[in-house]
């Protein structure tokens, strides 16, 4: 069954990452994708190279931003300068969206550049409904937030991630992206049910769907995107078209990074997946 | 009621510490066990073990990650330093910078602004140590370039709409994406040798002056001849055109009957350089 998400937001098709690597051959060859996202970060704070590229870019495809340094489940004071310059990134590309990971990249005005890990439990709960509420406001538009990759688990969380991110969600009343390669490693890593995990996502509530590779080191899982995506996450996308419908795609490769069209066709693989849930919907 | 963040923000606090150890994960959760703050958490009380890893080797991915991703980043914005320390010593220093200037601003070009001051000041012993500091002054102020406000640059028909006589009077505006350095070592032939990689013997001392701008969404250096460094320093200090000549040539050394012979030429090249980007003309 198909669920429209509650903003309708549009359903994109398959895009791919904006990456440096990739400038000259877009701008050279304006090829046939379905829209960009953008690293938020990339393009703020400078008015360089990579903002004319962007302008340019912003100028014939879609555009959604999704960023690493939002840090919204940081303790410290909310930085509203880093959300001011977001909110005017978004409105000179016209991003249809933007987002980060539910998580916390610093603390006490340090930051370590990761996606750290929160503890599930009520008092992380709250404290991180409220900050994206008040992030929303300020940005007068939802947050569409990612289900992060862990490598622990808090002795104090009380409830799953999954059930974390739905009452998130519920309660701030922000968006998911749903990246199946981290549901994929965050499963394999903390030894979880990864179709019991998708069941209990609210999906009038995902907005978009990444994929990408990871390294498994035997004993656990890292998030590199640096590869082709392996079969066992295509199958779980499919799970996920199945309960979601389509959802704007997107493949994230930032290491060891190919050509733009290895990138690409990477990515036109989903295209089978999509046309098996269109043709469920249509019979 | 406000709501109480405490323990989380003791929990962050604590995992802070221990993944961004200079000794690692272990080393950090030693430390944090002997906190007398709200940060102290033992570890196998706080984090859970999976099937195949425990506490520690959990908390350890992260704690192995902190360290190389500044790595990364630092020798993609400083290839020539980490050229003459070698791979080894270059990771090493840089370990030492970021225990001693972590991040602090969400934006990684941010990461190694003290990193210049740093080799000279706080380090001892690092070989060829003021060319270093040299050589990492020019790759910081081009990164800086490289993001530095874009203004549009004047064009050659408005310099050569000025009216001769009131030449003297004109205050020019500079890109800001343009530096002047001077240096006490000849670095652009070593860097752009490393850039192609070519040896090159690392140069003596000799006094050296440099301008590295951004033209065309391109960052470029060049080496200036002491006559053009110092024109030029003066006219971005706000000296009038008229004012910073006759600075300039009452400056000890400076060749006056060069500045003549090559202002023209100078500002040709240098408008097309993008280094002006307004002027004003004094009125009387």
């Amino acid at each position: 069954m198909s669920v429209k998400n509650r903003w309708n937001f549009p359903d994109l098709g398959l895009g791919i990452g904006l990456r440096t690597v990739h400038f000259n051959h877009v701008l050279e060859h304006w090829p046939k994708v379905d829209w960009f996202e953008i690293l938020s970060e990339n393009f703020m704070n400078t008015e360089g190279n990579p903002v004319r590229v962007l302008d340019q870019i912003a100028e014939r495809y879609p555009i959604v931003m999704h960023g690493v340094s939002m840090s919204i489940g940081s303790t410290d004071p909310i930085d509203f300068d880093y959300f001011t310059r977001l909110k005017a990134l978004a409105e000179r590309v016209n991003a249809h969206w933007l987002g980060d990971h539910v998580c916390w990249t610093g603390v006490h005005g340090k930051n370590g550049h990761d996606l750290y890990p929160l503890p599930y439990n009520e008092e992380s709960l709250a404290f991180l409904v409220d900050r994206i509420r008040t992030v929303q406001d300020f940005l007068e538009r939802p947050l569409i937030l990612e289900n992060p990759s862990t490598y622990l688990a808090f002795a104090n969380s009380t409830m799953p991630e999954e059930e974390f991110l739905a009452r998130m969600a519920e309660e701030s009343d922000c968006g998911l992206l749903l990246d199946v390669n981290n549901v994929y490693v965050t499963c394999r890593n903390h030894g979880l049910d990864s179709m019991a995990y998708l069941d209990a996502l609210p999906y009038d509530r995902v907005v978009q769907i990444h994929l990408a590779g990871h390294t498994d080191k035997g004993t656990h899982c890292i998030d590199t995107h640096n590869g082709r995506v392996i079969d066992p996450v295509w199958d779980l996308y499919a799970e996920v078209q199945r309960r979601a419908g389509n959802r704007a795609t997107l493949i994230e490769w930032d290491a060891d990074i190919p050509s733009f069209e290895e990138v690409h066709a990477e990515v036109l693989k989903a295209a089978q997946f999509r046309q098996m849930t269109e043709l469920r919907h249509a019979s | 009621m406000p709501r109480d963040d405490s323990r989380l923000e003791s929990l962050e606090q604590w995992m802070y510490l221990v993944v961004s150890h200079p000794e690692g994960a272990k080393a950090g959760v030693e430390a944090s066990s002997k906190l007398d703050s709200d940060a102290a958490h033992d570890l196998e009380q706080t984090v859970l073990p999976s099937d195949k890893l425990t506490p520690l080797e959990c908390v350890s991915v992260y704690a192995d990650m902190y360290f190389w991703r500044f790595i990364e980043i630092m020798a993609g914005e400083y290839p020539t330093v980490q050229h003459i320390l070698g791979e080894e010593l270059f990771n090493q220093v840089v370990r030492d910078y970021i225990a001693h200037h972590p991040s602090t601003h969400y934006n990684l070009n941010r990461l190694s602004i003290k990193f210049p001051h740093y080799l000279e000041k706080e380090v001892t012993d690092l070989p060829h140590q003021p060319f270093v500091v040299a050589i990492a002054t020019v790759e910081r102020v081009m990164e800086d370039a490289f993001d530095d406000p874009h203004r549009e640059k004047i064009s050659p028909e408005a310099i050569q709409s000025i009216p001769g006589e009131q030449w003297g009077d004109i205050r020019l505006q500079f890109n800001p994406a343009l530096y002047l350095l001077e240096l006490d070592y000849p670095v652009n032939d070593y860097m752009t040798a490393v850039n192609e990689n070519r040896h090159m013997d690392i140069p003596q001392a000799d006094k050296t002056f440099v301008v590295v701008y951004r033209c065309d969404y391109t960052v470029w250096r060049e080496d200036l001849d002491y006559e053009s460094y110092l024109l030029l320093s003066r006219l971005k200090d706000g000296e009038s055109l008229g004012e910073a000549l006759e600075s300039c040539t009452l400056q000890e050394g400076v060749d006056a009957d060069k500045i003549t012979a090559s202002l023209g030429e100078w500002f040709q090249r240098w408008t097309a350089q993008e280094f002006f980007c307004g002027l004003e003309i004094d009125s009387d």
